[in-house]
Order: structure tokens, then sequence, then C-alpha cells
């Protein structure tokens, strides 16, 4: 447990290091500390960790704005080939996953980070595909994320990657986005009680008034019932239903935390020094790929079945 | 230039109204515009000139302060056309809905001549200088001072969250004339000129990214004689009055621009190949309907405050109720077409794209809908206090 707490706490270090720093720069710190490749195998240099620990990992970076296609390098790195995964583990590599479109239709979408990287994975019908982005047409689409800048691509080209293999990914890349969630709705919480604890209206402290302690008691039922069946599902990798349960829980609970912290911090939260509003656009992005919505239709067609 | 509409009443008005509207509002203005280009500060400026003097502004003021002396019923119809097309924002709704309510009520004839006319023909940008670093919710605790200076007083204090204070020519000003112990007692009203040595304007940059609010300090500012609104003591109590039936009257077009957003919304969703089914699907056809009734209770309140208004009859706390239900169902509408627009055929069309763009702003914009012009948690506190007066136990 203890080698977790190691981990979290270099992940949050190594996030702060790369504030302001360029792709490359940042791949380099973050592979330093181990992190890119705590998924992959200990034969493409990686530490061969199971998800939770990336899950843990991302937690801890998502709550420091990070600015880097982190996620997508971890899942990444524990598909590719092992020598093209040592030098993504390594940071020598910069790779990228499109979210959104399939290299059938000619142009993939959702490819943070996709400038300036030098392979990009994305769906190919029901198989994933791999391909270089040398040369590749790649053009900023307008997004929500600051930090996490979003590019479609025009794909051509590339190697594939197994139907189950490519499934397994998306599945593992909704869980580590709930974490990510999850990390962002926690530091959300956090800093509207130490706003509320500090500000004094009407003559008192604003973090007396029952009304907003009733609020901030929702918010906290919210993120420890998203909390457990995240963490369950982490454990219990490859149960569907407990994955479904945990976008669920996740998918409603962070926009509504963050959105709640937002309102507690009154005429500040709306401004943009206070991070909040980053965090909300990040969570509002990764609630597209939870997809509550999916997720609940196919717990009906379980209670159907 | 006589007003387009000038001889035309009722619903015949508003057809003149909406086919001005429509010969007027340059395409790319509009809030839906694919290809949108918002207009500059001078280009809207221009517009809302022309809108005015077209009687599509001051619907229900004085003629005699370049108004069109329009009923309250009047007043909703031209709004009812404005919010049925994506009309940009007004870059003086402070002046038009705020200040020049409260000039009417309380300012003197003199002043009535010389700010109305200016705040119509857009010569005059007002902002709205009330809440301070310390003083918020609790607008009481404010701690600006104004103190005399011969017939003139002297400003001293900071303001915060002032919107459009960069922009604006003069600020409806909140400061304190008595002591902090007097609380809402000791406050009067100026209208102080911005563009003088003692005051610095700063803008803060909103969620939004638009740098629109401001940071406004005053040090020894000049408010002459002649801009003091309702003398020291009493222009305060009877802004309050002002301010409580315009919360459930000012950008009376909401509702109706609530219902032009959803409208656009399902048009778009409607258009993709994907979307098409998935808005059909009954999870979000349902909340896209609830949405419906949202803005059908908005109109339904609206027609309620303006006909009781017409009797000459109390509109009691509504406003609160309004302010209430129509900031969530706002943020309810933006957050849900977020989530469909996200689901989308990729690469998105042209069309598709306009409308993240517009429903991105909106959800962002509208975080703020339950924090200004009191949080929602203060308007639960007014009806829990002042309209169900529950009693406060022991
Ligand atoms: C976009 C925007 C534009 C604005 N424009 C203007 C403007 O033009 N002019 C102007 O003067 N002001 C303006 N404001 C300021 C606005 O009126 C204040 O932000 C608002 O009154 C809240 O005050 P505050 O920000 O100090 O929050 P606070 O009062 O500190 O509130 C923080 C949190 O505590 C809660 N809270 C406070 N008191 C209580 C209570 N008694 N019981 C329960 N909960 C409570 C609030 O609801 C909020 O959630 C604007 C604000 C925004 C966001």
């Amino acid at each position: 447990m203890s080698d977790m707490q190691d981990i979290i706490e270099s992940a949050r270090r190594a996030a702060e290091a790369c504030a302001g720093l360029e792709p490359r720069a940042m791949a380099k710190v973050l592979a330093d500390a181990g992190l890119i490749g705590v998924l992959a195998s200990e034969a493409a240099g990686g530490l061969g960790l199971p998800i939770s620990a990336a899950a843990a990992v991302l937690a801890a970076t998502e709550a420091q704005l990070l600015g880097f296609p982190l996620l997508e390098s971890m899942l990444a790195a524990r598909v590719l080939p092992e020598a093209l995964a040592a030098e993504v583990v390594g940071g020598d590599k910069l790779v990228t996953i499109a979210w959104g479109g399939d290299a059938s239709h000619g142009s993939v979408t959702r490819a943070h980070g996709a400038a300036g990287a030098d392979l990009l994975l994305c769906a190919d019908g029901a198989a994933g595909r791999c391909l270089a982005l040398a040369g590749a047409e790649v053009t900023e689409e307008p997004d929500l994320d600051l930090e996490r800048p979003s590019f479609r691509v025009k794909v051509a080209g590339g190697e594939p990657i197994a139907p189950a293999a490519w499934a397994a990914l998306l599945a593992d890349a909704q869980l580590l986005r709930a974490a990510e969630c999850l990390g962002a709705a926690e530091t959300s919480m956090e800093a509207a009680i130490a706003h509320i604890s500090g500000r004094k209206q009407f003559g008192r402290v604003l973090v007396g008034m029952q009304a907003l302690r009733f609020d901030l008691a929702r918010h906290k039922l919210a993120l420890e019932s998203a909390r457990v069946t995240l963490n369950k599902a982490l454990v219990q990798q490859g149960d569907s239903h407990a994955a479904l349960v945990a976008r669920s829980t996740v998918g409603e609970a962070a926009p509504f935390i963050i959105e709640g912290a937002i309102q507690l911090h009154g005429g500040m939260g709306f401004t943009w020094d206070v991070p909040l509003h980053r965090r909300l656009r990040r969570v509002r992005n990764a609630c597209a790929q939870l997809d509550v919505f999916g997720a609940r239709q196919a717990l009906m067609a379980e209670l159907l079945a | 230039m006589p007003a387009v509409n000038a001889n035309l009443e009722g619903e015949d008005y508003a057809r003149a109204s909406r086919e001005w509207l429509l010969a007027n509002l340059p395409d790319q203005w509009r809030l839906d515009a694919v290809d949108r280009v918002p207009p500059t500060l001078e280009e809207s400026k221009a517009f809302e000139a022309k809108l005015a003097a077209a009687g599509l502004a001051g619907m229900t003021w004085p003629v005699a302060y370049g108004g069109h002396g329009r009923s309250m019923r009047e007043h909703m119809l031209a709004n009812r056309e404005i919010g049925r097309l994506p009309v940009p924002e007004s870059v003086n709704s402070i002046g038009k809905e705020l200040a020049g309510p409260i000039i009417m009520a309380v300012a003197s004839e003199e002043q009535k001549q010389r700010w109305l006319p200016n705040i119509l023909n857009m010569s005059e940008i007002w902002c709205q200088g009330f809440s301070e670093p310390e003083a918020g919710s609790d607008l009481a605790g404010l701690r600006t001072r104004a103190v005399r200076d011969g017939k003139d007083w002297r400003i001293t204090g900071q303001k915060i969250w002032t919107s459009g204070g960069w922009r604006a020519q003069r600020c409806l000003l909140l400061a304190r004339t008595g002591s902090l112990e007097d609380r809402h007692k000791g406050l009067a009203m100026f209208a102080i000129k911005l563009d003088q040595p003692g005051v610095t304007v700063r803008t803060i940059k909103q969620i939004t990214g638009v740098p629109e609010f401001c940071e406004v300090f005053y040090d020894n500012a000049l408010v002459e004689e002649q801009d003091v609104l309702g003398g020291e003591k009493d222009g305060w109590p009877a802004a309050v009055k002002v301010l409580e039936v315009e919360r459930a009257t000012n950008r009376m077009y909401r509702a109706w621009r609530i219902e032009n957003e959803l409208r656009h919304l399902v048009r778009a969703c409607m258009g993709d190949a994907r979307l098409r089914d998935i808005v059909q699907e009954s999870h979000f056809a349902q909340r896209l309907a609830a949405i419906q009734v949202d803005v059908d209770v908005l109109k339904a309140y609206v027609e309620s405050v303006v006909e009781d208004l017409a009797n000459g009859e109390s509109i009691g706390g509504r406003g609160s109720l309004m302010k209430l239900h129509w900031s969530e169902a706002h943020q309810r509408l933006a957050a849900l077409a977020l989530e469909l627009l996200d689901k989308a055929a990729q690469p998105p069309s042209p069309e598709i794209a306009a409308a993240l763009r517009r429903f991105r702003a909106i959800y962002l914009y509208s975080r703020a809908a339950t924090i200004y012009a009191g949080t929602s948690q203060i308007q639960m506190g007014i009806i829990a206090d002042r309209i169900l007066r529950l009693p406060r136990g022991a």
C-alpha cells in the first residue's frame, strides 16, 4: 500500500513539474517518474501494474490539470509492440488516441495532443489502428478542455490492432477517465470547503450555514458513491456490470460536484483564474466518453435479459 | 425617425416588430448562425440605437424620455419577438433594465430628461456598482463610503463584479453615507461618471474567457450634487421596491429565447445521422419535453405578472420564484445540450459545430445565472422568509 502512496505522490509532483512545459518535455518528466509505463509490460520498460494503479495516478494528475495525454499514453504503451512501447514508456515517442470517429471514414476526432505527437491510435470498425502521424493532416478542433487541445486527424495507412485488444482498451479508458473525474471532483469539493470556511457574510462564516453544509453533504454522498463503485469496477476488472455502474455514478457525480463547487464560490467561482471551470470543462468532455446514457441502456438490457 | 410600428396595436404590433427584426438583424450576428461573426461594441451600439428608434426598446418608457409609451402587455409582445429570434445580448441591458426603471421611480424630472434618452440612444452605457469583495450576498455589509464635499459627494472604496464596467460611462453606485452598523439604512445611490481621475476600472476574465465584469476602485471620486439619486435617505428604499419588480420583469424575452435555444438544439439533432435516433430515445425525449415545460412555466409566470401589473396589483415575491426557476432550467437545458451534441456523428457537421459553439458558451455562462442578482440560496431564503413567512422557531 505504501508503494501505491509513493506512486501517487510522485504523480502529483511530476504533474506539478509539467506545468508550462512543451509536450516532449512533459513526456520526459512523466517517463522519468515511471508514470507512462504504469500498465506496460516489464519487457517494454513498464511496471506491469494493474489498472487500479493507473487510476490512482490519473486521479492525482487530473487534480493538477496535467496538460498531457497520460491516460492515452499508458493504454497505448500496453497494446503497442514491445519496441514501440518501450519508446513511449521512455518518453521518446509521443502517442495519443482519437476518441471520436473511425479510420474507415477517413478522419478521426478528439485526439488530445495529436499535433506534435508521433503515433495515433484510433478505431477502425470493431478493431483499432495504429499509425504514424508524420505528414498527416492534423487540425485543431474547438473544445472545452483548455490544457489538452483536441485535434481532428486525416488517417491513412497504419497497423491493425486486434478487436479484442481494442475493446479492452476502450473499456479500460472509460474506467481511467472516471478515475480522473473523481480526482477533479474531489479537489473541487475541497476548494469549495476551503472557500466557504474562510469567507464571512452576514457576520458569520459561510460554512456555518446549514443550507451550505447540506449542499456539501450531498456532494460528499455523490463523491463516495462514485468512488466505491469505481473502486469495485477497477478491482473486478472485466466485470462489465460493475463498469456500467461505475460509469453511471461517476458521470453523474463529477459535473454535479464541480458545478456545485462553483456555486459555493459565488462570483469568485465564475472567474477564469479560479481553476474550477478548467476541471468542469475537462469533466464535461470526459462525460462524453463515460456515456452514462449508454451505460444505463446496457444495464436495462441486463434487467430485461 | 418615428417607430415603424407606432400606429399598430396588439398582435399587429408584434408582427411589425418581428418583420423589423428580420429585416434589420444581420444574419451573421444571429446566435444560431453557422458562420457567426459577433458584432463589435460599436456595431452593437448602432444596432441597439436603431432598435430603440424602431420601437423595440424602452417600450413602456414615456415618449418624453425617448420611450414609446406602450403598455406592459405590449412590452411583453415585443420581448416575445426579440426572444424568438437569436438577437445578440444588449450591451446596455443594465441601463435599460435596471438603471432606467430606478431612474423613472426615484429621479428628479431634470435627471430623467438628462439620462433616460441617452440610455435608449446608446450614448450612455450604464453599469451596476453594488457588490464588493466583502459584500456579495450580504449587500447591506458594503463599505464603500460617500462623504459630503460641499454640495457634492466624494466616493472611496472598491466594487467588484461590475458587469460591463469597462464600456460604461456611468455607474449606478450604492455607497454608505451612514455607519456600518446602520446596515441597509445608511446607504445612498449615486449615478457616478466613470470617466474621471478618481476611478480605476480593471476587467476580470470570466470562465467563458471573456473579460466582462470588472473591479472598480473609487479614490475620492466626485459625484456632483445633480447626480445623487433620490436623496441621501430615500434613494435606496425606493430602489429596493423597483428591484423586486425588476426581478420579475427584466429580460422579459427570456422564456422565448430559451425556447429558441431548445428548438435550435432539436433542429441540430434532427439534422445529424446519429442524433436523429438518439434524440427520440425516451430518456432524451422526456428531458427535452421537460425543458419545454420549464419554458411554459416561465411564460405563465411572465404573463401573470404582466396581467397583475396592468391591473395595478402587487406581484409579491414572484420575482424570486421566477429567478430560481429560470436560472436552473437554463442550466438543465445547457447540460442536456452538451450531452446530446457530444454524441453527434464524427467529424461533426458545420451545423453541429455551430450548435456546440452556442451551447458550450451557454453551459459556461449559465453557471452565473444561479449566482448573480441574488444566488439561488438567497432566493430560497427570500421564498422561505418573505413569501412563505415561515416562523423562525424559538
Ligand atoms: C456574471 C456575474 C455578473 C455580475 N454582475 C454584477 C454587477 O453588474 N454588479 C454588481 O453589483 N454585482 C454583480 N455580480 C455580483 C453578484 O451579485 C454576487 O456575486 C452575488 O451577490 C453573490 O455574492 P458573492 O459573489 O460575494 O458570493 P457569496 O455571498 O460569498 O456567496 C458564496 C456562497 O454562499 C452562499 N450564501 C451566501 N449567503 C448565504 C446564506 N445566508 N444562506 C445560504 N447560503 C448563502 C451563496 O449562495 C454562494 O453559494 C455579478 C456576478 C456574476 C457571477
